[in-house]
């Protein structure tokens, strides 16, 4: 019951067209079992004297006076009525694409907007490719299950149906060893094909491992010279291969038999028809047009019986990919609940023992975090990797939401104001920037697509990453990312300053984001920024204690803790991190620096 | 996911990727596959023939069993109608018993033929497959370091993946079952025309109008799958960017435009495949009617005849021409699909084989090999180039002792990289010459060079696999206690035995399990048990946190002693360490010296030198 409110509701407000192609199906099939009784029609009335098979509506309609009328008549009912059945088939295609198209779209809408507003929680604890599969694959396979399987189904069980209906209208013991094998066929497909998705299981897996090696091999190729692997390399290809043969081997095997066993196992009721048939007719009991008719009616249900085992034990598949949907939708997105409250924000930031972990982690990343910072200060984060930096930037941004503690925006709670009235203020600078496939302008005013041309230049020129891009084929139009250009770590950096440039936000934030440039340009850029930005509130998480040397405050990190804050001055004056960080980075350089002079 | 060579539309191959991947498609051929024409089909066969090796013997004899067997099975219908008029009609049923027995006996050997050559087929598909997969694996790890620059490592695993899978299919489905198509035609015409040539011809009339309704909605169907599938890979392009940069769109705000975005192409995706679905649900109604429509003429006439005109159709004709009529109309559809999927076979195979054809950068390997460098490293004005006019490299000319630190400094993209990339051989220089303990390392056989170089990149490539496995990467033959050794001197081993696994632990794909600085660690305890004479360093610039920094400084500083290292310096400390300094701008060696002369002359490197500490 739980699997068939799951299954509907996706359908809701439309499902009457469904089941109006449904029956539609279920109508055609009663015409198509007609088909052969035409035959029966002419070959046992107009031309024997027997009793027509077709229903008393149509027979009556098909009496003519000669043989030759009759048949013309015959022949222009079957070509009309074979018309109208086409023209019920080409409706119900219409109606029926038109309805799982439409569950469709509006099934990955859905997906695609709650995806969205999920928290950066769920989304880093799951997989990007997962996700994609989900809300197109997933929903393609729910569109295929209702919109061709279960149709299939359907319109096998209403042919079967209404064959051996108009099998028994004619002749009851024929009807029964007509029938006699096919369910028997029925069971050996619905178990083969059950089987035989392990196997093909097996037989992906395989091809996905021989391909990872392929891959991995071309991408690494310049290890593999540099190490002289490449025989090592070909023979773990080679039982890759191998084992990928042998596993497909196993997999033919098994369809051959299935497709041998059951075109025997029908073939065995093509002649047990036959033959019985044939002695039925031998001895005046059935009518010739009777027993064509017997032959095409089993022709008609026969081969599909072996699809029905298929699309049975394929219907799994369904239901797995239902759950991954209904996974996604069952998530509380992340404005849910949210308060109404938009605030200007200029900077006044305090941290009251602010603690954080991750729901399913048990190790608090963030402990007992308190400082405060005023409008218009640098603050600059300093330390090892893995000390919580970067997480505690997010806090501010509620890309995480605190645990204990308290944060303070402008006096109020941080959580008391709404995530996108925070977002849109503070502007943040990440590490790995992320390029979007398309333009280097378009990736540099992507928060405001409407800013001209002029204006991303300047930006550009300031991140010092003009000249860069005037070096690219096409310049600004340069496409970036997966099919464009690849940009180097220092480039990607300097894109992500300018794209913050054109921003005029209260706050800043910079993870890092000069890491990968050299310390010129690293310098020029800050050069440049103290004047464009001069009475924002910034943080710089870096690890260049030069860098970090310039802040209003320095705040040292270490395993999730505060260990240290103050000015450079005062820090240096301690023993600590912070004094051992600056040994190890200027170690030896003064003295080298005042001998160079 | 791979990428292919597909320049056109590589979202697309994408998408099929997926597609077999979810659907298990892998024995069905997509109606909306592109279709490529090979250019030169007689050598391509040729040589496909070739891998069958002994088995092509067995290729012809299974065609030429399953066209008896095929033409015998069109036979049926000819021995109804004489079973009808011969026996049926006269009453003779000792005679149709006789002929039911014949018609059961064809059915049998049908289905048997049927059976056995699919699956010997597939069989020897499957033989032939591996051994052209195997070659052309052997053959990407012979081309030089260039080849995959110019066409795209992903491109070319994805050749060794789909385009040997579209030759099996090609192999063991599509070929026969075009032959079989084909006999099948021309049989039931030549036995439809004996029968009785007047209603042949009725059948015949009918089909230039069913060709044309089957290209048609044939060219339609194909048309908009193709443009579904080009907007799935959209939207999964629109996730894939949305989600993997979700931080950075809710930090932008950017939520709106992505949904507009979505809901611009999820549109374009629900017309497309209306329209796809609308298309080829036709087909099938329309095939559907001809078909009735043929046989219901062919029984009319010939009814009207056999009152008409009594000696000129029997009964048995009658059913004979119509039954044959229907086994016509299904293969006169399937015959245009079965056409382009073998061309798609074959142009996977001539992709495969113009690959296998590429030129081994072993070909003119030389033969001096040298067990052991000591290390005097000479460039002789080396310019290089990836393409021929346009230089990355200027006339480079440095000289410098055996087991000396070399240090390349300058600014981003001006050639640093390109400069210690040529060191193993990978590239051919455009001009000029490198030495290596005066002999030019062109002249030296390539793995031998190769084996005494070693290499520590920034961005390190780990294979799938074990920790163990990985730095035995560096020395096949070396014990595990060597191996343990060499992660003791790189400092790994105290991070690897914290692991749960220890050295058993696996590393993904890509190395995404670890973290940078980890990977480094086991990069340089790889390149120490292979114990290179030269060793070329990319130092890493500042991602890797302080104290892995520390960590990876004194395993380097190891790794280093006594060899002759060349690295290209973003630390002080390496920089003043080292007995040569170079400093490399826009090509072209403009600086070098130690550090000390360098600072002296107050030009370039002063220059940098001093932004870098003041800052």
């Amino acid at each position: 019951m739980k699997k068939l409110r799951q299954f509907t509701r996706f359908m809701k407000g439309q499902i009457h067209w469904y089941l109006l192609s449904l029956f539609l199906i279920f109508i055609l099939q009663y015409f198509r079992t007609l088909v052969p009784l035409f035959t029966q029609h002419v070959i046992d009335v107009i031309f024997g004297n027997g009793e027509s098979s077709l229903p008393d509506f149509i027979a009556n309609l098909l009496v003519g006076d000669t043989i030759t009328q009759a048949l013309i008549l015959v022949a222009v009912f079957s070509i009309l009525f074979t018309l109208v059945r086409m023209g019920l088939i080409f409706a119900r295609n219409v109606i029926n694409a038109m309805f799982t198209e439409g569950v469709a779209f509006r099934l990955r809408n859905k997906l695609y907007d709650h995806l969205q507003n999920l928290s950066t929680d769920y989304h880093s604890h799951a997989e990007t490719g997962d996700l994609i599969q989900r809300v197109t694959t997933d929903v393609e396979t729910y569109k295929t299950f209702i919109g061709e399987q279960l149709v299939e189904v359907v319109r096998m069980v209403s042919l079967l149906a209404f064959a051996i209906y108009q099998m028994a209208v004619m002749d009851i013991p024929m009807m029964l060893v007509s029938t006699a094998i096919a369910p028997v066929v029925f069971f050996v497909s619905f178990l083969y094909f059950n089987k035989v998705k392990n196997v093909f299981t097996e037989v992906e897996e395989s091809e996905g491992t021989m391909t990872t090696t392929v891959q991995e091999s071309m991408t690494g190729v310049r290890v593999v010279k540099a190490f002289n692997n490449e025989i090592y390399e070909v023979n773990k290809f080679e039982n890759h291969s191998v084992d990928f043969r042998d596993k497909s081997y196993k997999l033919i095997t098994l369809m051959a038999y299935f497709w041998a066993g059951t075109d025997v196992l029908i073939f065995g009721q093509y002649m047990a028809t036959a033959v019985y048939g044939i002695v039925r007719v031998t001895e005046g009991t059935l009518a010739t047009g009777e027993f064509i008719a017997f032959l095409a009616l089993l022709g008609l249900i026969v081969w599909p019986i072996r699809q029905l085992g298929r699309i049975i034990a394929d219907s799994g598949k369904t239901s797995v990919s239902l759950d991954r949907m209904e996974e996604i939708l069952e998530q509380i997105s992340e404005y849910d609940n949210e308060p109404d409250t938009h605030i200007d924000i200029k900077g006044d930031i305090v941290f009251k023992n602010v603690s954080f972990k991750f729901s399913d982690d048990t190790k608090h990343l963030l402990k007992d975090i308190s400082f405060t910072v005023k409008p218009g200060e640098t603050v600059a984060l300093i330390g090892r990797t893995g000390s919580g930096k970067s997480t505690l930037l997010k806090l501010l941004l509620r890309l995480y939401e605190i645990d204990q503690g308290e944060i303070l925006v402008e006096g109020r709670p941080i959580q008391s104001i709404h995530k996108k009235s925070l977002r849109s203020q503070m502007g943040m600078v990440l590490q790995e920037p992320f390029l979007y496939s398309r333009s280097v302008f378009d990736n540099i005013r992507i928060m405001n697509r409407a800013i001209e041309p002029a204006k991303v230049e300047a930006a550009a020129s300031i991140a010092s990453v003009h000249q860069d891009i005037k070096q690219f084929e096409k310049g600004y139009d340069t496409l970036v990312g997966e099919r464009g250009v690849t940009l180097s770590g220092g480039q990607k950096q300097r894109l992500a300053i300018a794209r913050m440039l054109l921003e005029d936000k209260p706050v800043l934030m910079f993870d890092d984001s000069l890491s990968a440039v050299d310390t010129e340009t690293d310098r020029k850029i800050r050069e440049a920024l103290d004047t464009t930005w001069k009475n924002a509130t910034v943080f710089i998480i870096t690890h260049r204690i030069t860098t970090a040397m310039e802040a209003d405050k320095i705040i040292v990190l270490d395993q999730g803790q505060i260990i240290q804050q103050g000015t450079h001055d005062e820090l240096l004056g301690q023993e600590g991190l912070y004094q051992r960080l600056w040994a190890i980075q200027t170690d030896r350089q003064e003295e080298t620096f005042k001998e160079g002079l | 996911m791979l990428k292919t060579k597909e320049q056109l539309k590589p979202e697309l191959q994408k998408q099929l990727d997926l597609d077999k991947a979810s659907k298990g498609g892998r024995w069905g051929r997509g109606p909306g596959m592109p279709v490529k024409k090979p250019k030169k089909i007689g050598p391509t066969v040729r040589r496909l023939l070739g891998y069958l090796g002994v088995y092509k013997i067995a290729l012809v004899f299974i065609i030429l069993t399953s066209i008896v067997a095929t033409l015998l099975n069109t036979t049926i219908p000819s021995l109804f109608s004489l079973a009808i008029d011969d026996f049926i009609i006269p009453g003779d049923y000792s005679g149709l018993y006789q002929i039911a027995l014949v018609i059961m006996g064809f059915a049998l050997f049908n289905g048997l033929v049927r059976f056995f050559s699919r699956y010997i087929l597939i069989r020897i598909s499957q033989g032939a497959i591996k051994k052209i997969r195997e070659d052309a694996f052997d053959k990407l790890l012979k081309v030089p370091v260039s080849y995959f620059d110019e066409k795209g490592a992903g491109d070319l695993a994805s050749r060794i993946t789909n385009d040997v899978e579209l030759i099996n299919n090609t192999l063991a489905q599509t070929l026969t079952q075009f032959i079989n198509t084909i006999i099948i035609i021309i049989g039931v015409s030549v036995l439809m025309v004996r029968l009785n040539w007047a209603l042949a011809l009725i059948v015949f009339g009918f089909l230039p109008l069913m060709f044309l309704v089957i290209i048609v909605i044939s060219k339609k169907t194909r048309k908009y799958f193709m443009a579904q599938q080009i907007h799935v890979a959209g939207l999964n392009q629109i996730i894939e960017e949305d989600v993997s940069g979700l931080e950075a769109v809710k930090l932008y705000n950017q939520e709106q435009a992505f949904q507009d975005e979505f809901n611009d192409e999820n549109i374009k995706l629900k017309k497309a495949s209306f329209a796809a679905q609308i298309y080829s649900g036709l087909l099938w109604p329309f095939i559907h009617f001809f078909n009735n429509l043929v046989y219901l003429v062919v029984v009319a006439v010939g009814a009207l005849l056999y009152i008409n005109y009594p000696g000129f159709i029997t009964i048995g004709g009658i059913s004979g021409v119509s039954q044959y009529a229907r086994q016509f109309v299904q293969p006169i559809s399937e015959i245009g699909q079965l056409f382009n999927a073998l061309m798609q076979g074959l142009a996977g195979a001539e992709r495969i084989f113009e690959l296998m054809d590429a030129e081994s950068e072993y070909k003119d390997d030389q033969t001096i090999v040298l067990d052991k460098f000591e290390g005097a490293l000479t460039f002789k004005d080396v310019s290089f180039g990836y393409k021929p006019n346009e230089l990355i490299l200027n006339n480079v000319s440095f000289t410098s002792k055996a087991g000396a630190l070399i240090a390349i400094v300058g600014p981003t993209g001006g050639g640093k990289t390109t400069l210690i990339k040529l060191l193993n051989h990978f590239y051919d220089l455009s001009d000029g010459a490198i030495l290596i303990d005066d002999v030019d390392i062109a002249k030296v056989q390539k793995d031998a060079l190769r084996k005494r170089i070693g290499i520590v990149l920034q961005d390190t490539h780990l294979f799938k696999g074990s920790i163990f496995e990985n730095i035995h990467y560096g020395d096949l033959t070396a014990s595990s206690e060597a191996v343990i050794e060499a992660a003791q001197k790189a400092g790994a081993h105290e991070f690897i035995t914290k692991l749960p696994d220890r050295y058993d632990t696996q590393i993904l794909e890509g190395g995404q399990n670890f973290s940078q600085g980890e990977r480094q660690l086991i990069s340089i305890a790889r390149t120490l048990l292979n114990n290179p004479d030269l060793l070329i360093l990319d130092e890493a610039t500042s991602n890797i946190d302080t104290r892995t920094e520390a960590k990876i400084q004194t395993s380097l500083k190891g790794l280093m002693e006594g060899r002759t290292s060349i690295v290209i310096a973003h630390r002080l400390q390496t920089i003043e360490k080292a007995d040569q300094i170079l400093v490399i701008d826009q090509g072209a060696l403009i600086e070098q010296g130690t550090h000390q002369s360098l600072l002296a002359k107050k030009g370039f490197y002063y220059d940098l030198y001093q932004s870098q500490f003041t800052i």
